[in-house]
């Protein structure tokens, strides 16, 4: 209800938008560095330039001289709140890129909102995605540079409602040449393409230029050997698509081809949204990364939501509310290499407030590890099947519940 | 079938006789241990009362309210005119053995009576066919399945099923805040009702019957939380059930797709929630509701589905789902017959000539069934048209 008076009022809206903006900057200043952002640091103080998709974390702003590597490294050891000003600035500065594409990714939700049904429902779409607690902790927080790709899925999804399919194609190929995942999304959309009787040489431009992008990936990947394709490694691939033990089946491989098939043979519907969040979602169910790897599909979650009815909406809710769950207690609250949590509390070192004890305590109890953690990781599965199989059911037009 | 069903008062008294004797012949604890179980734990309790204490969750465990529920019944042995040794030197059909068994096996018949009489009446109150009510009665009663794990192996877990069919009989009159108290008592004596809580969400249409119904469910479980206060248990002693009796944990059932957290059985429950909500008729009825969900939690608890005993739980409501769909009549029936052949029901089982080829067979074929009943039911139970 609240809501909605800044989504009728493109005004109102934009001055939300700004108020969100300005919290997230002020928060990435302070935070401290988390466990990936210390990756990266140790990738660019060691002299090698990023891979893949952690090019969006290259500080370009950051002007790297020698005098200043020492303070780059010492941050991740730092708890922010509070420390000098120019690791205040570091922090705002490495979290500045994966801001502007978290606030790109926005924009393109509105303008998808605008394009399905109206400049509201756009705005809406915007939110669920800004606003989320889940986005912020992925992107600016935790520093995920998967955002790019993200970007590249939500702008790849515009294009094809506004009839684009070759520009959709070709944004997916941009996403695979950063990060494997958006690849699986090609498939769908020649079938989209098949389905809407898109013209055959139209259909094979579309391939080639989506495989153009898989190339460019195997063009950084391969000077590693094989390691980046065959090996899990959250740079490329959480679980390989191919390889594993040999002479038994790789789940991924099986359940991907399967999965294209049938919707192949039975997808009787144009539906652009269903055929890659369910795609997205299967393949987060196959290769069953950590938490924070949900933030693949949240822009199209933030999509299907605002036309979904309301069991829809219940399972999308708990859904991001076990997942945060999970994610909280498996990264044991958000620690970071400083000793201090995300959530910008101590949870190592001496003197630590009673509260900090008690945390760190629930969280090294057997509760958590034999009940907690099985219960909650099991219901955000099954809540992700669930969500996946209500998408691969719009396919058929399944008649719903009264 | 149709004598069968007139002379149907007949069939139970002479059946309440073989289950009498039954009781008097066999020997104490008959082929399998939870009986002697169950007389150790309720004597513990009632020593533990004598002594001037409460009975605490640290030392019974889950099992606690059980142990209570049968402590009168081990007292009241104490006080008949018969030799009391100690459990552990008791001989079999001596006057002691004898009037213990009587005693302690006491509460299962009246609970298997109870059950009986619960279940004519609620598919009664379904169906509105006293037939159909007969065939739900007799299955459960007549139930070589049912016998074999009540009166041999000694499953108390009778007491909790028959108060959860109470709370459904409760829940068919609209009784809401009963429904809440029953189904609460239930889940606090045995963990199973537990998972049927959410699957009930469908029935709680009005603000008033929801109400009601939470609570209902409030009274035994603030009953429960002040008893646990005044026996100086903590919850942190609640929290660490799991770890000392490790063998709940089996609940959960596999890891899925070789996931560290991920098990089976929680995934199945919520699979099976979103089902009913999503493609369910919303005019289903809560024996249906239970079946699933029990039969889901089941399907994913432990190797192959789970203990035989366990399957108790389905019986009863099974018993109701075949009476009111009598076309799935060879379903109930490979399914009870597969439980009574499970390994660990099968009293033959011992004997077979190559048991590591029968174990996997016949506990899968049992798995198979259930999984199939299961199948059935939401097939029966889906809409039809828009």
């Amino acid at each position: 209800m609240f809501l909605s008076i800044f989504i009728r009022s493109r005004n109102a809206y934009l001055i939300l938008v700004c108020a969100i903006a300005a919290l997230k900057l002020v928060l990435s200043a302070i935070a401290p560095a988390s466990f990936d952002l210390r990756d990266i640091i140790m990738l660019v103080a060691s002299g090698h330039a990023p891979i893949g998709p952690w090019f969006a974390l290259y500080p370009p702003l950051y002007n790297q001289t020698a005098s200043n590597v020492g303070q780059l490294q010492s941050w991740p050891l730092t708890a922010s709140l509070g420390a000098e000003p120019s690791i205040t600035m570091l922090s705002l500065l490495f979290r500045l890129p994966v801001f502007l594409f978290d606030l790109a990714t926005m924009i393109v939700l509105i303008c998808i909102g605008r394009k399905m049904k109206s400049p509201a429902e756009g705005r809406l779409m915007g939110l669920v995605w800004f606003l989320n607690p889940f986005s912020f902790f992925g992107v600016e927080l935790l520093g995920l540079p998967d955002v790019v790709c993200i970007f590249l899925i939500a702008l790849s999804l515009l294009l094809l409602t506004s009839e684009r399919p070759l520009f959709s194609a070709a944004t997916l190929g941009l996403g695979a040449f950063v990060k494997l995942f958006p690849i699986f999304l090609l498939p769908p959309l020649l079938v989209y393409m098949h389905l809407n009787r898109s013209p055959r040489k139209l259909l094979l431009s579309a391939t080639a230029i989506g495989l153009l992008g898989f190339l460019g990936y195997l063009a950084w990947v391969l000077p590693y050997g094989l390691e980046y394709l065959v090996t899990p490694t959250p740079v490329t691939q959480l679980v390989p698509f191919v390889g594993g033990i040999a002479n038994t089946v790789n789940s991924i491989t099986f359940g991907m081809l399967a999965f294209y098939c049938l919707m192949f043979i039975f997808m009787k519907r144009t539906a652009p949204l269903s055929m890659f969040l369910s795609t997205l979602l299967l393949y987060y169910l196959l290769a069953t990364p950590g938490p924070q790897y949900l933030i693949w599909v949240l822009p199209l979650i933030a999509v299907d939501v605002v036309f979904a009815d309301r069991l829809k909406v219940l399972i999308v809710s708990a859904l991001l509310a076990f997942v945060f769950a999970q994610w909280f207690l498996v990264s044991i609250a958000f620690l970071t290499p400083s000793g201090y949590s995300l959530l910008m509390f101590p949870l190592g070192g001496e003197s630590l407030p009673a509260y900090s004890v008690t945390i760190g305590n629930f969280l090294d109890s057997d509760l958590v590890s034999i009940i907690v953690l099985p219960l909650v990781s099991s219901a955000t599965f099954a809540f992700i099947l669930a969500y996946t199989v209500d998408q691969i059911r719009s396919w058929f037009s399944i008649p719903q519940t009264k | 079938m149709r004598n069968i069903l007139v002379h149907w008062r007949g069939i139970v008294y002479s059946f309440c006789g073989v289950k009498l004797l039954a009781i008097l012949l066999l020997p104490i604890g008959g082929l399998g241990e939870d009986f002697g179980n169950w007389t150790l734990g309720a004597s513990l309790v009632l020593h533990t009362i004598l002594a001037g204490k409460l009975p605490a969750l640290s030392t019974y465990g889950v099992y606690i309210g059980i142990e209570v529920v049968l402590m009168p019944f081990y007292w009241v042995w104490t006080l008949l005119p018969v030799e009391h040794p100690n459990l552990a030197n008791l001989t079999q059909h001596t006057p002691s053995a004898v009037s213990l068994a009587l005693m302690m096996k006491l509460p299962i018949l009246l609970c298997d009576i109870a059950t009986l009489i619960l279940l004519l009446r609620v598919v009664r109150r379904i169906t509105n066919s006293e037939e159909k009510s007969i065939v739900a009665g007799l299955t459960w009663f007549v139930n070589p399945f049912n016998f074999y794990m009540l009166y041999f192996f000694g499953a108390m877990d009778i007491i909790p099923i028959a108060v959860f069919l109470l709370a459904i009989s409760f829940e068919l009159d609209g009784r809401w805040f009963r429904w809440g108290v029953a189904t609460m008592l239930s889940g606090l004596l045995r963990l199973f009702a537990f998972a049927i809580y959410p699957f009930f969400i469908p029935l709680t249409r009005t603000k008033l019957s929801r109400g009601n119904f939470i609570l209902g469910s409030m009274i035994p479980l603030a009953f429960a939380v002040g008893l646990l206060y005044l026996s100086h248990d903590s919850l942190a002693i609640v929290f660490n059930i799991p770890a000392r009796q490790f063998w709940l944990l089996e609940f959960l059932g596999f890891n899925v797709l070789g996931l560290q957290f991920v098990r089976l059985s929680p995934v199945l429950v919520l699979f099976q929630l979103y089902v009913v909500f999503r493609f369910w008729r919303r005019d289903t009825n809560i024996v249906y509701l239970a079946s699933v969900s029990l039969l889901a939690l089941l399907l994913g608890a432990t190797l192959y589905g789970g203990e035989a005993q366990h399957f108790l739980w389905v019986s009863p409501l099974l018993s109701a789902c075949v009476a009111m769909r009598l076309e799935d009549s060879w379903v109930y029936a490979l399914t009870i017959f597969t439980a009574l052949t499970a390994p660990t029901v099968n009293p033959f089982y011992q004997w077979t000539p190559s048991p590591i080829l029968f174990d996997t067979f016949l506990a899968g074929a049992f798995y198979a069934m259930k999984a199939i009943y299961l199948l059935k039911l939401n097939l029966s139970n889906f809409q039809t048209s828009r």
